[in-house]
């Protein structure tokens, strides 16, 4: 049995999956996994009692000083559309742990923190794919998550401006309260439109997504964009928003397409077949260099040194709470909650 | 009587780039001329450096800390004056500058060289050589020796590279280092001694240096590298723009000449290695920072560190057909390329800018090809792919034996 592992990821994780590739890597280790929301950060009571030798925060990279404190080695795994746009003092804070970024971005930015960081691309196993074939017309997928972000108008009337000869639309949103925004009957008919909700099993949602062969990412930025990499995978032309982590893995008119959701202009479709094509062949050598990568992201992770108590348990997690209370105050709630 | 050789450069702190191998090899290419070799380096320089003693590491370092942030943290101490580190000294210096006029790295460094002068009791058979000289070695040691007689004085040589002389308070140092070598040569001349000389790197900075000092000058190109270790090409073709990424080097021209080349040559398979900017230091610039994410999108592009050691960077050059050099030709103008000497060296061909102080070298050594836009850039990669492997093998043979004649034929010239 290796070291003992916290893991600390998102509720929601557990729906997605998004971070099974990354503890499959870990099963040799010792590792129990937190899988937490919004409204339960109170888990170290029951931390305390267990004396793991490393923490990983997956998304929670506030959770990090509460680790760091406790002089509990601590590795952060951000996200970029999460954490992209936290104070420039959240990242003092994490001084003493380790980071591993997904996205170049917030690599840069942690380098500019003087953190210790390390960026890795994922990419999944291709193979686990099929090709899509482009002979039957082309066929787009959007799942509207977010209809303030990218909904079916944009898509259908904007982007591709008539030449999709059919929309498959997946309805199921982030936040089930919210009010979503469906077409009527006449603009399902008019163009071409079909929909579906919440799928138990993700093979029904992958049976819908083969059917497909145009791929429009549903969010306007991601942590690691899974979606958007199975799409790939599957030789799909992808439309992305050009935000990060879609434009580290697109690259415009090569292997997909990046615009402005808030902004849309029309995109020419008629080479959909060759950038899709290329998609994948980025898929294939992407994963090629992902998987060479593991053995030093896990030395990375595992020789995670102690903290350096005197960084943490001074006064500078204090006063960087104080200054971040006139700038972001519900920065700070999250953090005097720990 | 022993003859002593100073190999001096104050500018090697850092643990990779030419600095501190540059003194490493130019003592031992001195060493069988000189009786004893004396290396001096910064004192701060990394103790992973392993090739350099302890002994040598006694050099003050007078330049921005800009550069040697990320190894040295800086420090606000009041009791802290060390020049490698001291946020007060740097600031103080500029006062102090302003109301007296005098800048104190300049006495630091002509301290250090009078220092050094009366340790080894420095006398008119020993010699200092400059491989990359600054304003502060040229103006530290022409300083110490400045009430000497002139046939007590040792040999000097100042080898110009075109970076760190105009490094001073002012960003003058250029002007004032001419100066102070025009008042020199004259002096030589009335006195008829030879006691310092002067070379650079490039033809074209080495005839500017003569029409400023007043003075003859000559060429003296980067040293002959060794073959890399082993080979570890395979049957992609690899072009590397090798070098710490930066604008005046053409990092941001490399996305455009990556495009235009899969666009006019689908079929042709290639691989690109591009050595990465400073990613810290652009994050603050949107259009930058979207132009590394994008060739981190680009198929068969692959983004390697910022800064390497020489083992990377000999396993880099191990890997490469062939090396593209698309330096800015008007920074570039009167300096010469690492990259370069180092893949005539590592028998790798070059396509590099016209009008760069170093483009005369690839016509001269002919081991590749000049360049005048991304798309020319783009047909020569395609040309030299399907060149045929035996010829150009032999050309990079032939250049890396020119070099050598021609490093051997201007470097016997620097004591003369």
């Amino acid at each position: 049995m290796g070291m003992k592992i916290c893991f600390i990821g998102h509720k929601k994780h557990t729906q997605t999956r998004s971070s099974d590739f990354f503890l499959n890597e870990f099963r040799d280790e010792d590792i129990d996994t937190y899988f937490i929301d919004e409204s339960n950060y109170d888990i170290f009571t029951g931390i305390e009692k267990e004396a793991y030798d490393l923490a990983i925060c997956w998304q929670y990279d506030f959770l990090a000083q509460a680790f760091l404190a406790r002089n509990i080695p601590t590795v952060v795994i951000p996200m970029y559309d999460g954490s992209f746009g936290y104070p420039r003092n959240h990242w003092k804070l994490l001084r003493g742990a380790r980071i591993v970024n997904f996205s170049w971005w917030l690599h840069a930015l942690c380098m500019k923190s003087q953190l210790d960081t390390m960026h890795v691309t994922y990419y999944p196993n291709p193979s686990d794919y099929d090709q899509v074939d482009f002979d039957n017309g082309l066929n787009g997928f959007l799942w509207q998550r977010r209809p303030g972000e990218v909904n079916w108008r944009t898509v259908v009337a904007d982007v591709s401006d008539g030449q999709l000869d059919k929309l498959h639309l997946h309805t199921a949103m982030d936040d089930s309260d919210a009010i979503n925004y469906l077409p009527t009957k006449i603009e399902k008919d008019h163009y071409n439109i079909t929909t579906s909700e919440w799928f138990e099993r993700k093979g029904d949602l992958n049976r819908v997504v083969d059917q497909s062969n145009i791929f429009f990412a549903p969010r306007r930025a991601e942590g690691i964009g899974m979606a958007l990499l199975e799409a790939m995978s599957r030789g799909m032309m992808c439309i992305v928003h050009d935000e990060p982590t879609h434009n580290e893995y697109i690259a415009n008119w090569i292997n997909g397409v990046l615009y402005y959701a808030h902004h849309p202009v029309r995109i020419d479709l008629s080479n959909a077949e060759k950038m899709g094509r290329r998609a994948r062949q980025c898929v294939f050598e992407g994963h090629h260099q992902w998987v060479q990568n593991i053995p030093s992201m896990k030395d990375f992770i595992l020789s995670t040194p102690k903290p350096n108590t005197k960084i943490i348990k001074g006064f500078e997690p204090r006063r960087c709470l104080a200054r971040e209370f006139f700038i972001d105050k519900n920065y700070t709630k999250k953090l005097t909650r720990l | 009587m022993n003859r002593k050789l100073f190999v001096i450069d104050f500018t090697a702190i850092l643990p990779y780039g030419h600095n501190a191998s540059g003194v490493k090899y130019f003592s031992d290419f001195y060493g069988t001329e000189f009786h004893e070799i004396y290396p001096v380096v910064c004192k701060a320089l990394p103790d992973t450096v392993d090739f350099i003693d302890q002994d040598a590491r006694q050099a003050p370092y007078l330049y921005t800390r800009n550069m040697i942030k990320s190894i040295i943290p800086a420090s606000k101490s009041i009791f802290n004056w060390s020049t490698e580190s001291s946020v007060n000294l740097r600031f103080f210096r500029k006062y102090i500058h302003k109301m007296c006029g005098v800048d104190c790295f300049e006495l630091i460094a002509v301290r250090f060289f009078k220092k050094l002068l009366e340790e080894h009791a420095v006398n008119k058979d020993d010699a200092f050589f400059f491989h990359s000289a600054s304003y502060y070695e040229v103006c530290g040691l022409l300083g110490a020796l400045n009430k000497r007689r002139l046939e007590d004085w040792p040999k000097i040589h100042f080898r110009f590279i075109n970076v760190m002389e105009n490094a001073n308070i002012n960003n003058n140092g250029y002007r004032n280092i001419t100066r102070m070598l025009h008042r020199h040569f004259k002096r030589q001349t009335n006195e008829n001694i030879r006691k310092v000389s002067i070379s650079s790197e490039v033809p074209s900075y080495t005839e500017r240096l003569m029409r400023d000092t007043g003075g003859s000058a000559i060429i003296t190109p980067y040293p002959p590298m060794p073959l890399p270790t082993e080979n570890n090409r395979d049957d992609v073709f690899t072009v590397a723009a090798l070098g710490a990424g930066r604008e005046d080097k053409g990092f941001f021209r490399l996305k455009n000449i990556i495009d235009t080349f899969f666009q006019n040559y689908p079929q042709a398979r290639a691989r690109f290695i591009l050595q990465s900017v400073d990613q810290s230091s652009i994050i603050d610039n949107y259009e930058q920072s979207h132009y590394i994410s994008q060739l981190l999108a680009t198929p068969n592009v692959e983004i390697l560190q910022h800064t390497m050691t020489a083992e990377d960077m000999d396993y880099q050059f191990s890997r490469a057909n062939l090396v593209i050099l698309p330096y800015d030709p008007v920074i570039y103008a009167n300096r010469g390329s690492a990259i370069l000497m180092e893949a005539i060296g590592k028998k790798v061909p070059v396509l590099a800018t016209k009008g760069c102080g170093f483009s005369e070298y690839i016509n001269l050594f002919d081991n590749g090809a000049l360049c005048a836009s991304n798309e020319d850039f783009a047909d020569q990669i395609y040309k030299v792919i399907t060149t045929d492997k035996k010829k150009l093998a032999d050309k990079c043979d032939a250049a890396r034996e020119k070099h050598l004649e021609y490093f051997n034929n201007y470097y016997s010239k620097v004591w003369a």
